[in-house]
């Protein structure tokens, strides 16, 4: 005998009453009437869920209520009908074990999605969409950048003259695919308040890769040069914009789904979780870019080491510019004269902690072209 | 069948709290498997997910004895789901790829964004039940469209007119001062005028249209006190503000932190670098003063709204609402919640959204002088389409919290 309340269908009035149960039938009690009765696979039963009180629909379309849970479990286990899936999710939802083992493995699924299955999908992505995708992508990003942020170059004529040549005809040619992009050399000043401007190098999708004045400055061979410029058409080969964008709406998506009402407190915490990601993302789209340099260089028989070279020296410049604003060297690093490449190296990439890898990268290339190799075997 | 042999249960009387049986550990296990289940599954179990969520709060939600009832089922939701995840995964990905072509989709979306909502409400309240009635909604699908789209852009239009018209103006006499004066006066009362109207009109087509069974839900809404809530917030938070902003400049201009700054603009990849510990801590202070000041102003509307509206609410003949929310109460819970987010890393989400939702239900105060009896049910369907793309796109149109 279960107790609970009978509502009338479509009703609002409701009467103490009471289930029977025998075999597969039943009986409904008010006041020790039977009032309704049937076939218990004709009740509709809902699911349990928590400890709140449970719902049976009549054929009549009356309703029975009870708080009598565990009752009523009996019922639709002794009943012919075949289990319901969400008897199975109720019996998750109740067990601790089973509780925790879903954090284990929520967590290991959600990581290992964000670290693999992201990247590893907006890659294939970004390498079946058409080569169009990406002049879309930078549609008027370069004059974009050339009203807010960019000047003329002030670097003379020759020397661009001869950059470009260069480019033209021993970079570019290094790379040939079916789909070769379109690669084109830009010079411009990127101002600071110090004289000379930011030392930089980016490429768009299109193929535009712009360089600085202050970067030519810094510079101190060809190779230093070459390589920068390899590691540009790195990122446009490999699709990396395209690959941000969709990691992006991806890492947004699946927040969203996740979190689907969270308030915007939660929201905060959240931002930075993503922020968090998407500069993992962009880490390991410098590594590819730093494989794509290293392997051409080697090709080309640049020195893979001038990728370390230039990098750590465009740091440091920017480095002494905070310095000199600030009046003390405190924080700063010091100027080291000494011509060691592997310190540089190392200088270079230890001011970036999760560049450990970029740092042996550089140096396993690095000893390949010592050795003349044109191939560098990975380690084993 | 002859009601009148049978003993009548019916309660009632005095002013009835709502109170919440939920629990957080309880929840917090139905959350887990919700998630692991939407993972094995790819996403397939979420409208299933959805419908287990929903059920446990509304389940748990009890008035005089009385639960309430969510009573949509996964199956219903789950080709909605499928239209709005295409829908919403195709607006992300465009409004990524091109600003242009999020230009055109926005309008498209502005333009069915009043009927996604006029379906939700009519769903939703369809689905929910108390004591074995339906809640429904017969609002017209033009309210809908006056109150979220002609309203908004009506406002927008009007004010962009008025000041082309003092700028052109202020052009054409040569006082292009006085009226760039007018139009920042203009502005700053445009926009405590356009929140409270938006307020206002929205809440009451949403009461107005609301069913309880064949009763229906009534509130006589006053557009000078949503202004009057309005304007009190806003000067509280900016007054608060700029005395935090003036604060927290003397601080950073102390540690020398603005000359680092301007460099971070400069160089964002160097971070690490520029940053001092100094700046950093004032930084955070700042923020978080910000941070807070921004949620106990969010409070103070929040309450103040729905204390009012609360008390404006009808139901039939004779039921009656209040709320007796208070500022400090929601703003306590929502820095704990806050807290609570962090230092679990996010583990914590089911008791923060068992907390809010305590804290809203159990101050909703029902006065029903002849109970609840005597109510009947009216026969609705509807497609669940419109329910799960304003999920999706989380349009939320709580004009009664919870």
């Amino acid at each position: 005998m279960v107790r609970g309340k009978y509502y009338l269908a479509g009703r609002s009035d409701f009467f103490a009453a009471e289930l029977l149960i025998k075999t597969d039938r039943y009986e409904l009690f008010v006041d020790g009437k039977v009032v309704d009765f049937g076939l218990v696979e004709q009740l509709s039963i809902a699911h349990r869920l928590g400890h709140i009180a449970r719902k049976i629909t009549l054929v009549n379309g009356g309703v029975f209520e009870t708080g009598d849970n565990d009752s009523i479990d009996l019922i639709v286990e002794n009943s012919s009908k075949p289990p319901s899936l969400m008897r199975f999710v109720y019996l998750l939802e109740r067990n601790m074990a089973w509780a925790i083992v879903s954090i284990f493995i929520t967590a290991g699924v959600v990581f290992s999605g964000f670290k693999w299955g992201i990247p590893a999908a907006s890659t294939a992505i970004a390498h079946s969409l058409p080569t169009s995708t990406n002049q879309i992508l930078s549609a008027n990003a370069l004059e974009l950048l050339d009203e807010y942020y960019f000047k003329a170059s002030r670097l003379d004529t020759a020397r661009q003259e001869k950059i470009q040549q260069h480019f033209v005809n021993n970079i570019v040619p290094l790379y040939q695919a079916e789909d070769s992009s379109h690669f084109t050399l830009h010079f411009r000043l990127w101002p600071s308040d110090k004289k000379g401007g930011i030392p930089n190098a980016l490429a768009l999708p299109s193929g535009d890769i712009i360089v600085t004045d202050r970067f030519i400055e810094l510079t101190q061979s060809q190779d230093e040069i070459d390589i920068v410029l390899l590691h540009e058409m790195g990122h446009v080969v490999e699709r990396h914009s395209l690959e941000r964008v969709i990691e992006g709406s991806a890492v947004a998506i699946i927040i969203s789904v996740a979190f689907g009402d969270v308030s915007w407190v939660a929201d905060m915490g959240i931002g930075i979780g993503s922020f968090l990601i998407s500069s993992f993302y962009s880490q390991s789209h410098e590594t590819e870019a730093d494989k794509f340099a290293y392997e051409y260089s080697l090709k080309a028989g640049i020195s893979p080491a001038s990728l370390g070279l230039i990098l750590a020296r465009m740091e440091h410049d920017m480095e002494s510019q905070i310095c000199d604003k600030n009046g003390d060297s405190s924080g700063c690093y010091s100027e080291d004269n000494s011509d060691d490449d592997e310190g540089s190296i190392s200088a270079y990439f230890s001011t970036h902690p999760s560049s450990d890898e970029r740092a042996a990268e550089g140096k396993r290339y690095q000893a390949c072209f010592e050795q003349g190799l044109i191939l560098c075997p990975n380690r084993q | 069948m002859d009601t009148t042999t049978y003993s009548y249960l019916s309660v009632g009387g005095a002013m009835q709290k709502l109170s919440f049986e939920g629990d957080g550990f309880e929840y917090f296990k139905i959350w887990l498997v919700n998630i692991l289940l939407t993972i094995i599954t790819l996403g397939i179990y979420l409208p299933w997910a959805k419908v287990r969520n929903k059920r446990y709060f509304y389940g748990n939600t009890v008035l005089d004895k009385h639960n309430f009832e969510y009573h949509a089922t996964g199956k219903q939701l789950f080709f909605g789901y499928l239209i709005a995840m295409g829908v919403f995964i195709a607006f992300t990905a465009l409004s990524n790829i091109s600003p242009l072509i999020s230009l055109v989709v926005v309008p498209v979306f502005l333009f069915a964004m009043p009927w996604v909502v006029w379906r939700s409400i009519k769903f939703n309240n369809a689905m929910s039940s108390y004591r074995n009635i339906r809640f429904g909604f017969e609002g017209k699908l033009k309210g809908a469209y006056i109150a979220f789209l002609a309203y908004p852009i009506g406002m927008f239009i009007a004010f962009a007119t008025v000041v082309a018209v003092i700028i052109a103006l202020g052009m054409y006499i040569n006082v292009a001062m006085i009226s760039g004066v007018l139009v920042s006066i203009l502005a700053l009362v445009f926009y405590p005028v356009y929140f409270a109207m938006i307020n206002k009109v929205s809440s009451r087509y949403v009461i107005n249209g609301s069913l309880f069974g064949l009763g229906g839900f009534y509130a006589n809404l006053d557009f000078k006190t949503f202004l009057n809530i309005t304007l009190k917030g806003m000067g509280l938070g900016l007054l608060v503000s700029l005395i935090t902003v003036f604060l927290g400049g003397l601080l950073v201009s102390l540690t020398g932190g603005f000359d680092q700054l301007s460099m971070l603009v400069t160089q964002p990849d160097n971070i690490g670098e520029i940053i001092g510990p100094s700046i950093v801590i004032s930084l955070v202070v700042f923020y978080i003063a910000l941070f807070l000041i921004g949620l106990y102003v969010a409070s103070y509307f929040k309450v103040h709204n729905q204390i009012y509206i609360f008390s404006k609410i009808g139901l039939g003949k004779s039921i009656r609402f209040r709320s007796s929310l208070e500022v400090n109460a929601l703003f306590k819970m929502l820095v704990t919640n806050a807290l609570l987010m962090m230092f679990t890393l996010g583990l914590a989400y089911p008791w923060t959204k068992v907390r809010k939702h305590r804290l809203f239900v159990e101050n909703i105060h029902v006065d029903m002088p002849s109970g609840a009896d005597g109510y009947v049910s009216k026969k609705q369907e509807e497609s669940p389409l419109g329910e799960e793309l304003g999920e999706a796109f989380d349009l939320d149109i709580g004009a009664i919290g919870f």
